[in-house]
């Protein structure tokens, strides 16, 4: 097997920041990428629709006239508010960590 | 959705690999045609009304814009999605190259065998001795991991794979399906301007993956053809791609700055936007080095990407330079292409500079509303 070296993960050279925080820099980045493998993974609901339809086994509209039932409704529900936990803990953390600063504070 | 040919060396792409592709090629397009013109229009209402307020005075040069419109945050935001498109377009070829990276080595060994073994083909001679500059090694130009000259296995042709690909997204599918844009483009001008001049023998410089250098072997079939580069991989890649399109090519590593090439040996040296990643002194000895190779009556071609008309696109066009490592590039907007040549050695009245429009949509374009190629022609 021939031994091949890992590429670099990035360009040798100076990377601007455009933002006078960084962070917002990061978080930018962030989401461009975020929003990159979303397309990704629409695309891949949409090849999956195409193809349920061509096979026929989900006829085209399927999807769109589908409503949920109540049990799929609750269920989603769920899902979505342990989402938003996941995806904004360090929003969450950080909020509770401003409260927790500022009531030290004013116990000083 | 992209007319890029997929011949034998491209790197073929899974379904969530191509929706990645597509996706940046869009997301550019988004950028150049609707992004991107409003910087212009912040410049014209806000940014160049508040530099006249200020100083009294329009801004004397893109010096000067640059340190205000740095400043808007419009042009920020701007700058920073296009910068981040750069890097998420690299990404997103580097993927299938790496995933396929073995058969790829194969494929292009193959291809090189079978060259090597016909007289009717192409060759390809790398130099493990050569002094790769110091403007290919200091900063990876347009970000690309490792540039065009970094070797990360044996008999490399991973940059040449990345970089094929990577430009044809870059320019949202303008260079054509086999990269030809700029090839095209000069001998377009080529054929326009001087009808009866058939080259024998054709060095292409800096011609990385050769997708330039194939567009002048299948306009001059009989032609004796040099593609010369300072980086290995792309060569590698150049060679194995002229092979599987059947357009034989003789790839060198050389530095164009002092060939091998005999003095007065050629009919034609050309370079399709290469100087404006070299570096000051490094254009100078190019000319030298163009004169000394060429015939007496030999044609000297050099394709080179716009650099703007007035202060603010001159800037606009500047973004490369500082934010997609084409170092050099910014240096270019005051530089008198035509001295640099005179300075090579070609005669003041047997050099001129043309500008050459092609048929582009404002979403191909990056950084302007308004491209005109600029193309150095001197005769030896």
């Amino acid at each position: 097997m021939q031994e091949m070296r890992d590429p670099p993960q990035r360009p040798k050279g100076h990377r601007p920041y455009y933002f006078d925080d960084p962070a917002i820099d990061q978080l930018h980045s962030a989401v461009l990428a975020l929003t990159g493998e979303l397309a990704v993974a629409l695309d891949r609901i949409d090849s999956l629709e195409r193809q349920l339809a061509a096979r026929g086994v989900v006829p085209a509209d399927a999807i769109d006239s589908y409503r949920p039932d109540a049990a799929a409704s609750q269920a989603r529900m769920q899902r979505y508010t342990a989402l938003a936990d996941r995806i904004l803990k360090p929003f969450r953390d950080y909020r509770e960590n401003l409260f927790e600063r500022q009531q030290h504070a004013h116990k000083e | 959705m992209s007319s890029f040919k997929r011949h034998a060396m491209v790197a073929a792409t899974n379904h969530d690999e191509q929706a990645r592709q597509d996706f940046v090629t869009a997301f550019r397009g988004h950028l150049s045609g609707r992004v991107m013109p409003g910087a212009y229009r912040r410049y014209q209402k806000f940014v160049e009304p508040a530099f006249v307020k200020a100083h009294g005075r329009q801004p004397a040069d893109q010096e000067e814009v640059r340190q205000w419109m740095t400043r808007d945050p419009y042009y920020q935001f701007w700058s920073a999605m296009q910068r981040r498109s750069q890097e998420i377009l690299w990404d997103s070829v580097i993927d299938p190259t790496e995933r396929q990276w073995a058969s790829l080595l194969a494929k292009s060994r193959k291809l090189a065998g079978k060259a090597r073994n016909s007289r009717k083909r192409g060759s390809l001679h790398i130099d493990p001795q050569l002094q790769v500059p110091r403007y290919h090694t200091a900063a990876d130009i347009h970000l690309q991991p490792g540039g065009y000259h970094t070797d990360f296995t044996a008999d490399d042709v991973a940059a040449g794979v990345i970089y094929d690909q990577g430009i044809n997204i870059y320019m949202n599918g303008a260079l054509g399906p086999e990269n030809n844009l700029t090839g095209d483009t000069l001998v377009a001008y080529l054929r326009e301007k001087h009808p009866d001049f058939k080259p024998q023998r054709i060095v292409d410089m800096g011609c990385a993956i050769g997708n330039s250098t194939v567009v002048w072997g299948r306009a001059f079939p009989g032609a004796e053809l040099h593609g010369i580069d300072v980086g290995a991989p792309v060569l590698r890649y150049a060679h194995a791609r002229a092979e599987s399109l059947g357009v034989p090519v003789h790839f060198s590593q050389q530095d164009a700055e002092h060939t091998n090439f005999k003095t007065g040996s050629v009919d034609i040296v050309l370079s399709h936007i290469m100087l404006h990643e070299t570096s000051k002194s490094a254009l100078v000895r190019i000319m030298k080095e163009c004169h000394r190779i060429l015939r007496p009556g030999g044609l000297m071609l050099h394709l080179e990407i716009p650099r703007g008309r007035d202060v603010v696109e001159k800037f606009m066009h500047n973004w490369e330079s500082y934010n997609n490592n084409e170092t050099f590039a910014r240096y270019m907007t005051n530089i008198d292409l035509a001295a640099e040549a005179a300075k090579g050695g070609f005669a003041a009245d047997k050099i001129r500079v043309d500008e050459f429009a092609p048929k582009l949509d404002v979403a191909q374009m990056n950084y302007t509303e308004h491209f005109f190629w600029k193309i150095l022609a001197a005769w030896r």
